[in-house]
C-alpha cells in the first residue's frame, strides 16, 4: 500500500509539490495569527519593563516629595527584601538634544537588565565610562573612546563611550537616547561629589509578599512623601497590547478559518481524480479497507510534510516579520503555537481529504465513473439564507446597542460566509452576461467558467481571502488612524514637567510665544467602575476643557459648572467631580452621576461622573479634574502645559533658555508623542507587514489551488487544441476566467468591505476598545486592485502557454 | 531519469545552494567583524601610543622649550642640559608606561597632553620642584577620576620597584653614549646622582618579592587612600554645601532641610568608603607596605620629584593610618551638624570674613567650631573616643614620630589650660589635670615636642644633603648647626637626649654620621615617650590626662558640655562699623570678650585645634 500510495504522489508530481506548498502556506497563517498577539505583547512587556527590568517595587521621587533619596539602614534591614537597587535617572542634554541619563552604583550596572555589548567591554569599564545604544552612537556620530559632555543647567560632566549595546534590556525604551553609566559620574550634574539617587529598585525575597513589603516600606518616615509600588503595571501591558492588537486578532480569526478551508479546498480539488482512481481500483479486486489505506497514506504523507515545511516557513517568515518590524528577537517563538498550526494544518488536510474518499466508496463503480458533476438543485438556497441573515444580524448590530458587540462577531461570520456561498453564483450570472460578447475566447471563457466546479471554489477563495486581506489592511488603518490622527492636535502645545508644585504659572505666560499656561497632574492613573477597570491618562486641570477642543456630549455649560462654577470668583471647586470620554458610556454603560474610584499616586480618589465629552485623545482613555479638587486629595501638580502662539520649536527654546538651570524638562507634545511614539510605531509595522504577507499567502494559495484545480483539465485543452483554437486563443481564455474571477472578487470584496469594517470597528468594543467609524476606500481599493491584478496575470506569469499540447502526455 | 528524479536533484541542489549561501553569509560576516574588530583594536592601540606619545612631547617641552620628545644622540650632545632631559625624559617615559598599560581612556590622555600646553600646564613646570602640588587640580580638570589616580599610583609604586634599577640603569647607559664637551658637566653629575640610586633600588628577587609582596597585600588600602585624598577637600566640599542651599537655580534649587541631610550624606561617601576599606587587617599591611616603601625610598630618590613625592605623602600618612576609622567616625557623627541654619552661618561668614579684622574672625570661627563640636559630642560615643586614645598610644609605642598626634593632642590641651588659667606658683598647677603631673614629667613633655621640630629639622638638613642642594661645605655646615639645635648629647635636664658621643666624623664620613644620630635620637625618644625597664614614659600620664578630659565633657551635668550647648547658639559677631563711638568700641570688646571666655569654658579651642589640623590634613 505504501508504495501504491509513493507512486500516486510521484505520478502527478507537481500537483503533490504545489499541494504541499499550499498547506506549508496555510500552517504558516495559522502560526502568524495564533503568535502575533503573543509577539506583541512580549515587545511592549520589553519596552516597559525596560527601566525596572527584573525589580519588583519601585521607590521613586515625586514633586511633592524631596527630590533626592538615599538607602536607609531601615530599608536595608526590612524583612523581604532580597536586594536593592539604587539609581539617579535624569534628563539631560547632548547639545540641545534631551537624553536620559541614567547611573547604577558600580556592579550593579546589570542587576536589572542583561546588557548585550555590539562593541567595547563592560568589564573593562571605568567610572566615568558610558554605555549608549547602537542607535545613539549613529546618530551622534560616536564610537567607543570617544567622548561625550553631559549637561544639565549650569553643571557638565565629561563621560566617555565605553561600550555600545545592542537593542534589548534598558536599550529598548532609547527615546530619548539612553545613556547608562556610573552614578557616581551622573551624580555630577547634581552635585560636585557624592552619589545621588532618585529611584530605589527593591526585589522581593522569594515567598514575601509583595504587597506587605511596600506598606513596610510606605511606613518607614524616609519614604511616606515618595512614590511606593509595583515595578511593572502589569494590566497597562495588557491594556496597551489589547488595544493595539486587538483588530488584527479579529481579522486573524478569519484568517485562520480561512486558511483550514484553503487547505480542505486543496484537497477537494482533486476529488473527481480520487474517486476515478477509487473505481479504477475497485475493478482490479482492491478492497475498501486497502483503498481507503492507499488513500489515506498518500494524503498522511503529503499533509505531513506540508506540516512540516510548513513549519519551519512560519518560524522562519515570523521571526524575520519581528526582527524586520520589531528591530528585536524579544518576542520568543512559542513552540507550542508552532506545534498547534502544524497540527490544525496536518489535520485539515488528512480530515478534507476523508470526503472525497467516502464519496468515492459509498457509490458504486458505476456511479462513480457516469456520476460527473451533479449540482445540488437547493444549492442557490443556502447563500440566499445566509444573505438574508447577515442582513438581519447588521441591522440588529447598528440598532440595538446592548447587542452592538455581539452581533458585530455575527454579522462578519456571516458576511464571509455570504461571499464565500453567493461568489460562485455571481460569477454565473456576470459569465451568462459575458457569453455574449463574440469574441472567442470570451465566450469560452465565459462557458467554462460555470462548468466546473474548481472555478467555483476557486471564486469563493479569492473572494473571501481578498476581503480577509482588506480586513486585515483596514485593521492597520483602524490601528494607526486612531493613535496617531489626535495628535495634530496638540501641535501647538509644549510639556514642562519635573516642576516642583508650587512653580508660579505667570512667569511662564510672560515668555513670548506663550499664549496660555495652565499648572496640571498629567500621569496615568487607573479608574474603576461598576464593571470595569481601565487605565487612564489623567488630565488634572479645568482649563483643558478650553484648552483641548472636545465634543460635549453633555452639555458644555453643564460640565464646566460642574468642575468650575461660571461665577468667577468662586470659579474653582473641590467637589470630586470628573469628566469622561463617552466610550464609557459606549461600553459600560456608565451614567451621569455614577460613582468611580480614581487610583493616581497611591491614593485612591472617589469621584463622580460630571459629564462626557468626545476626543480620540489616548482612544479615550481620559479622565479631566480640577487640580484643586486633586490637591485636596494630596495629588499635586507636576507639569505646566503651554500653549504656543508661534513657532513651537522657539516657544520651546525661549523656555528652556530662561529655566536653563533648572532641571524642568521641556518638550513640544510632538517631540513627546514621538517618543511615545518610538515603541508603539514598530507595532503598527508589525501589523502592515503582517497584512501585506498574509495577503500574499492568501493570493499564493489561490494559485496554487487554481494550479491544482488546472491540472485536472489537461484534457479539455487539448480538445480546445484539436478543435482548431490557437494557443493564444486558448491563453487569451485562460487570463480572462482568471479576470473575470478576480474582478468578480474585487467588486464583492470592496462592497463588503464597508460591512466588514464597520462590524470589525464595532466587534472591538468586546475588547473594551471604542472607535468611531474609520474607513480608508483607498486602502480597500489598492488592496483589492493588487490582488485582482495579481490573480489576472497568473496563466501569463506561469507561462501557461508552453504546456499547451495538441496530444496527451 | 525520471521527472520526479530531476524534481528531487533541482530541490536538492536548490536547498544545498541555500544552506551554502546562509553559511557562507554567516561565516562570512563572522569573518568581516573578526576583520574590523581587529582593525578598530590596531587603530585603537595606535591612537593610543599618539596620545602617550603627545603627552611626553608636551611634558618635555614644558620643562625647556628646546627639548622634545626623541631627540637623537647628535642633539643631545650639542645639548648643555642633556644631563637633566635625559633623567626627565627617562622618567617621563617610565610614567608613561603605566599610562598606556592602564585602564584610562585615551581620550584622557589626549586631554591630558593639551592640558599640559595650556595656560595652568605651563605653570605647573615653572617652577616643578614648588608646583608639583598643581599636578593634582590640572588631573581634575582633565577629569581624571580618583579610581584613575588611585591606579596609577599604585601602578608607580609597583613599577618603582620592579623596573626601577632598570630604568635608571638606562638612564645611565644613555647618559654616558651623550656626553659631550658641551654637556660634560651637567651629565657628570646626573650619572653619579643617578649612580647612587641605582644601588639602593637594585633588588635581590628575594628582596624584591618580600617588597612586592607587602605592597600588594595593601594594594586596596593605599588605592582607597590616594583616591580620598584625591577627590577629599573640605574646602571644595564647604563652598559647594554653601552654594546648593543659596541657590535659585540648578537641579537641587531651593533645597530644603531634609536634602541637604541627603547631600551631607553622599558627600561623605569616601568618607565611609575609606572607613569601610580601612578594616584592622587592611591597617597592618597598609602599615606594613608604608614601612616597607619609606625604609627603602625615603627621600633618596631625587632624579623623579613625582615619586619622590608620593613617598613623602606615605610617611605623612604613616602618622595617622591606625586613627583613620575613628577620625573617619568624628567626621561623619559631626556632619550632622549641617543643615540650613549652619550652611547660612557659614555663608554669611565667607560672604563678610574680608571685613573681620583677625580677632573678629577668629571669635567667628570659634562660634562655627562651638557648633560642630557640639553635634560631635552629640553623636559620637565617648568609648569611641576613649578607643582613639589608646590607638594613638599604641601606635606611639614603638616609632616616636608616630607619637606626634597623642602627644601634640595633649600638649594643645594642656595649652589652653595655660593659656586660660589665672596665675599659679606652680607650672604643674596650670595643666589641665594637675594631679597627673610632676615637674620632671612636665619638662620631659616639654623637651620631647620641642625636640620633635628639631629632629624635623636636622632630618631635613639631611635630606638636603642628600640631594646636594648647594655646595657640600654648606650643607655640611647646615647639618652641624642643626645638630648643635638637637643638643643631642646634653643632659635631658638641660634640654639634650644624653646621647653618647657619635664615633664618626662629620666631615668625612658624613652620611654615617648622621644616621647615627638619627637612629640614636629615634631610640631616645621612643624611651621618653614609652618608657623602658624601670623608666616610665610619658605615654601614660598623657593617655590618662586625654581620657581625664573626654571624661569632663561626658560626666553628668558636666559644666563644659552646658556651656558649650549656650555657646553654639551663639549667632556670629559683626564687624565695628565705621563712625562707632567709643562706648559701641567698647561694648564691641566687651562682647569679643566675653566669646571668648565661653569658649574657653566650653573649651572649643581645644576642639578647634583637632579639626584645624584634620582640615590641614585633608587640604
Amino acid at each position: 500500500m505504501l508504495k501504491l500510495a509513493l507512486r500516486n504522489i510521484k505520478s502527478k508530481p507537481w500537483r503533490t509539490v504545489a499541494t504541499v506548498l499550499g498547506i506549508a502556506v496555510a500552517v504558516a497563517m495559522i502560526f502568524a495569527m495564533l503568535s502575533f498577539k503573543g509577539a506583541v505583547y512580549d515587545y511592549i512587556s520589553a519596552s516597559e519593563t525596560s527601566v525596572a527590568g527584573s525589580s519588583d517595587i519601585k521607590i521613586a521621587t515625586q514633586s511633592s516629595s524631596d527630590r533626592i533619596t538615599t538607602v536607609t539602614p531601615e530599608l536595608q534591614n526590612l524583612e523581604g527584601i532580597e536586594s536593592i537597587i539604587p539609581s539617579l535617572y535624569l534628563y539631560a542634554q547632548i547639545g540641545d538634544e534631551y537624553v536620559q541619563a541614567r547611573g547604577f552604583e558600580t556592579g550593579s550596572l546589570e542587576k536589572l537588565q542583561n546588557i548585550e555589548v555590539q562593541s567595547g567591554r563592560l568589564d573593562a569599564l571605568n567610572v566615568d565610562d558610558v554605555i549608549i545604544s547602537e542607535a545613539a552612537a549613529k546618530h551622534f556620530g560616536v564610537k567607543v573612546g570617544d567622548q561625550i559632555e553631559l549637561v544639565l543647567g549650569e553643571k557638565k560632566t565629561r563621560v566617555f563611550v565605553g561600550a555600545i549595546a545592542k537593542n534589548t534590556g534598558y536599550f529598548v525604551d532609547d527615546s530619548p537616547y539612553l545613556i547608562l553609566g556610573n552614578v557616581e559620574t551622573i551624580s555630577k550634574l547634581v552635585f560636585s561629589t557624592g552619589q545621588f539617587f532618585n529611584e530605589i529598585y527593591i526585589k522581593v525575597a522569594s515567598g514575601a509578599d509583595v504587597n506587605s513589603v511596600i506598606a513596610n516600606i510606605k511606613a518607614l518616615d524616609a519614604y511616606k512623601d515618595m512614590q511606593v509600588e509595583l515595578s511593572h503595571d502589569l494590566k497597562y501591558i495588557d491594556e496597551q497590547t489589547t488595544a493595539l492588537t486587538a483588530p488584527v486578532v479579529l481579522a486573524g480569526a478569519a484568517v485562520l478559518v480561512l486558511a483550514v478551508v484553503i487547505v480542505a479546498f486543496l484537497f477537494l480539488i482533486s476529488e473527481k481524480d480520487k474517486i476515478d482512481y477509487i473505481s479504477r481500483l475497485r475493478i482490479v479486486g482492491a478492497t475498501n479497507e486497502q483503498i481507503f489505506g492507499v488513500l489515506m497514506i498518500e494524503s498522511g504523507i503529503i499533509a505531513f510534510i506540508g506540516g512540516l515545511v510548513g513549519s519551519a516557513l512560519a518560524l522562519g517568515v515570523f521571526a524575520l516579520i519581528i526582527k524586520l518590524t520589531l528591530k528585536t528577537m524579544v518576542a520568543s517563538v512559542s513552540a507550542l503555537y508552532l506545534f498547534l498550526a502544524a497540527v490544525i494544518g496536518i489535520a485539515s488536510a488528512v480530515l478534507s481529504s476523508l470526503l472525497p474518499i467516502v464519496r468515492g466508496l459509498k457509490g458504486t463503480i458505476r456511479q462513480n465513473q457516469t456520476s460527473g458533476q451533479k449540482q445540488s438543485k437547493l444549492g442557490f438556497v443556502l447563500p440566499i439564507v445566509l444573505c438574508a441573515l447577515a442582513v438581519a444580524s447588521v441591522l440588529v448590530e447598528c440598532l440595538v446597542e446592548s447587542l452592538t458587540p455581539y452581533f458585530a462577531i455575527v454579522s462578519l461570520v456571516l458576511v464571509l460566509a455570504t461571499l464565500f456561498t453567493a461568489s460562485p453564483y455571481v460569477l454565473k450570472g456576470v459569465s451568462r452576461l459575458c457569453s455574449k460578447v463574440s469574441s472567442p475566447s470570451v465566450k469560452t471563457a465565459s462557458t467554462t467558467l460555470p462548468r466546473e466546479k474548481r472555478f467555483a471554489r476557486s471564486t469563493s477563495i479569492l473572494t473571501v481571502g481578498v476581503a480577509i486581506s482588506v480586513m486585515l489592511f483596514m485593521a492597520w488603518n483602524i490601528t494607526t488612524t486612531v493613535f496617531d490622527s489626535y495628535i495634530k492636535n496638540f501641535e501647538n502645545f509644549v510639556f514642562v514637567s519635573n516642576i516642583k508644585a508650587d512653580v508660579p504659572v505667570e512667569d511662564f505666560k510672560t515668555l513670548d510665544g506663550v499664549q496660555d499656561a495652565t499648572k496640571m497632574v498629567w500621569q496615568k492613573s487607573e479608574i474603576k467602575g461598576e464593571n470595569f477597570e481601565k487605565t487612564v491618562h489623567l488630565l488634572g486641570s479645568y482649563d483643558t476643557l478650553d484648552m483641548i477642543n472636545f465634543e460635549f456630549i453633555t452639555p458644555n455649560q453643564d460640565v464646566k459648572a460642574a468642575i468650575a462654577p461660571e461665577n468667577s470668583e468662586d470659579k474653582y471647586t473641590d467637589k470630586p467631580l470628573a469628566v469622561v470620554d463617552i466610550s464609557l458610556q459606549k461600553l459600560y454603560g456608565a451614567k451621569l452621576g455614577d460613582e468611580l474610584d480614581l487610583l493616581v499616586e497611591n491614593k485612591t480618589v472617589k469621584v463622580k461622573i460630571a459629564g462626557f465629552v468626545k476626543h480620540n485623545l489616548f482612544n479615550g482613555n481620559y479622565i479631566i479634574m480640577s487640580s484643586e479638587a486633586l490637591k485636596k486629595a494630596c495629588v499635586e501638580v507636576d507639569t505646566v502645559l503651554v500653549v504656543s502662539s508661534a513657532d513651537v520649536k522657539k516657544t520651546v527654546g525661549s523656555i528652556k533658555e530662561k529655566y536653563a538651570s533648572r532641571n524642568y524638562y521641556v518638550v513640544d507634545a510632538l517631540e513627546a508623542y514621538r517618543w511615545d511614539k518610538e515603541s508603539t510605531s514598530a507595532v503598527f509595522d508589525l501589523v502592515g507587514t503582517l497584512a501585506v504577507v498574509v495577503g500574499v499567502f492568501i493570493l499564493i494559495v489561490s494559485v496554487f489551488a487554481a494550479l491544482v484545480g488546472r491540472s485536472g483539465e489537461e484534457r479539455a485543452r487539448t480538445a480546445f487544441l484539436t478543435a482548431g483554437m490557437s494557443k493564444n486563443t486558448l491563453l487569451a481564455t485562460e487570463v480572462l476566467q482568471h479576470a473575470l474571477i478576480a474582478l468578480m472578487a474585487f467588486v464583492l470584496a470592496f462592497a463588503a468591505s464597508v460591512l466588514l469594517t464597520m462590524s470589525l470597528i464595532h466587534a472591538l468594543m468586546l475588547f473594551g476598545l471604542y472607535f468611531e467609524f474609520v474607513y480608508s476606500a483607498w486602502v480597500v481599493a489598492v488592496v483589492g486592485a493588487v490582488a485582482a491584478v495579481a490573480y489576472s496575470v497568473v496563466p501569463l506569469v506561469l507561462n501557461f502557454k508552453k504546456n499547451y499540447k495538441l496530444t496527451r502526455s | 531519469m525520471t521527472k520526479t528524479v530531476k524534481i528531487i536533484i533541482v530541490i536538492a541542489v536548490v536547498l544545498v545552494i541555500a544552506a551554502g549561501a546562509v553559511l557562507g553569509g554567516v561565516f562570512g560576516a563572522r569573518a568581516v567583524q573578526k576583520a574590523n574588530r581587529e582593525k578598530a583594536e590596531r587603530q585603537a592601540a595606535a591612537q593610543r601610543q599618539e596620545a602617550v606619545a603627545s603627552v611626553k612631547q608636551n611634558f618635555l617641552c614644558g620643562i625647556n622649550e628646546n627639548w622634545k620628545s626623541d631627540m637623537t644622540d647628535e642633539e643631545l650632545k650639542a645639548l648643555e642640559d642633556a644631563g637633566d632631559y635625559v633623567v626627565f625624559a627617562g622618567w617621563t617615559e617610565f610614567a608613561l608606561n603605566t599610562f598606556k598599560n592602564s585602564p584610562l581612556q585615551t581620550a584622557k590622555i589626549n586631554l591630558f597632553a593639551e592640558a599640559l600646553a595650556s595656560e595652568d600646564g605651563k605653570k605647573l613646570f615653572d617652577e616643578f620642584e614648588d608646583n608639583a602640588e598643581l599636578l593634582i587640580p590640572l588631573l581634575r580638570s582633565v577629569g581624571f577620576s580618583s579610581d584613575d589616580v588611585a591606579y596609577i599610583v599604585y601602578a608607580l609604586i609597583e613599577a618603582l620597584i620592579e623596573d626601577g634599577a632598570t630604568t635608571l640603569n638606562s638612564m645611565k647607559d644613555k647618559l654616558q653614549s651623550i656626553r659631550s664637551a658641551t654637556n660634560a658637566s651637567n651629565v657628570n653629575e646626573s650619572i653619579s646622582t643617578v649612580s647612587a640610586e641605582i644601588e639602593y633600588l637594585t633588588f635581590t628577587q628575594a628582596e624584591k618579592r618580600e617588597i612586592l609582596t607587602a605592597v600588594s597585600g595593601a594594594e586596596s588600602a593605599i588605592k582607597e587612600l590616594v583616591a580620598f585624598a584625591y577627590t577629599t577637600s573640605i574646602e571644595t566640599l564647604t563652598n559647594n554645601m554653601v552654594e546648593v542651599i543659596t541657590s535659585e537655580d540648578g537641579a537641587l534649587a531651593d533645597i530644603t532641610n531634609s536634602e541637604i541631610e541627603t547631600v551631607v550624606n553622599a558627600a561623605l561617601i569616601n568618607v565611609r568608603k575609606l572607613k569601610a576599606a580601612l578594616t584592622t587587617a587592611e591597617i597592618v599591611s597598609l602599615n606594613n607596605a608604608i614601612k616597607t616603601i619609606t625604609d627603602k625610598f625615603d627621600g633618596r630618590l631625587t632624579t623623579s620629584r613625582v615619586l619622590s613625592r608620593i613617598v613623602n605623602y606615605a610617611k605623612y600618612v604613616y602618622i595617622f593610618t591606625d586613627s583613620i576609622p575613628y577620625l573617619a567616625d568624628m567626621v561623619i557623627s559631626a556632619s550632622h551638624v549641617v543643615d540650613a541654619d549652619f550652611l547660612n552661618i557659614v555663608r554669611d561668614y565667607v560672604e563678610n570674613v574680608p571685613e573681620y579684622s583677625n580677632r573678629l574672625k577668629n571669635v567667628n570661627e570659634l562660634v562655627i567650631y562651638a557648633r560642630v563640636e557640639k553635634q560631635l559630642l552629640e553623636n559620637i560615643d565617648k568609648s569611641e573616643l576613649d578607643a582613639l586614645i589608646e590607638v594613638l598610644g599604641a601606635q606611639a609605642e614603638t616609632d616616636y614620630k608616630r607619637a606626634i598626634p597623642i602627644i601634640a593632642l595633649d600638649a594643645g590641651v594642656n595649652l589652653i589650660s595655660v593659656a586660660t588659667s589665672e596665675e599659679k606658683e606652680d607650672m604643674v598647677e596650670y595643666m589641665a589635670h594637675p594631679e597627673l603631673w610632676n615637674d620632671s614629667d612636665l619638662k620631659k613633655l616639654v623637651l620631647v615636642c620641642v625636640k620633635f621640630i628639631q629632629l624635623s629639622e636636622f632630618e631635613d638638613a639631611y635630606f638636603n644633603y642628600i640631594e646636594g642642594n648647594g655646595t657640600r661645605d654648606s650643607l655640611v655646615e647646615k647639618l652641624r648647626q642643626a645638630a648643635n639645635n638637637c643638643s643631642f648629647s646634653s643632659s635631658i635636664e638641660n634640654g639634650g637626649l644624653e646621647i653618647p658621643q657619635n664615633p664618626y666624623d662629620r666631615e668625612s664620613q658624613t652620611d654615617e654620621w648622621c644616621k647615627y644620630y638619627l637612629n640614636a635620637a629615634s631610640a631616645k625618644m621612643v624611651e621618653l615617650i614609652a618608657g623602658s625597664g624601670e623608666n616610665e614614659g610619658l605615654l601614660s600620664i598623657v593617655k590618662a590626662d586625654l581620657h581625664l578630659s573626654i571624661d569632663d565633657y561626658y560626666v553628668e551635668d558636666s559644666p563644659i558640655r552646658t556651656k558649650l550647648a549656650e555657646f553654639a547658639e551663639a549667632q556670629l559677631l559683626e564687624p565695628l562699623p565705621d563712625g562707632a563711638t567709643e562706648q559701641e568700641a567698647q561694648a564691641f570688646e566687651e562682647n569679643i570678650n566675653a566669646y571668648i571666655t565661653s569658649a574657653n569654658e566650653s573649651r572649643v579651642l581645644w576642639v578647634y585645634l583637632l579639626i584645624d589640623t584634620l582640615l590641614k590634613l585633608v587640604k
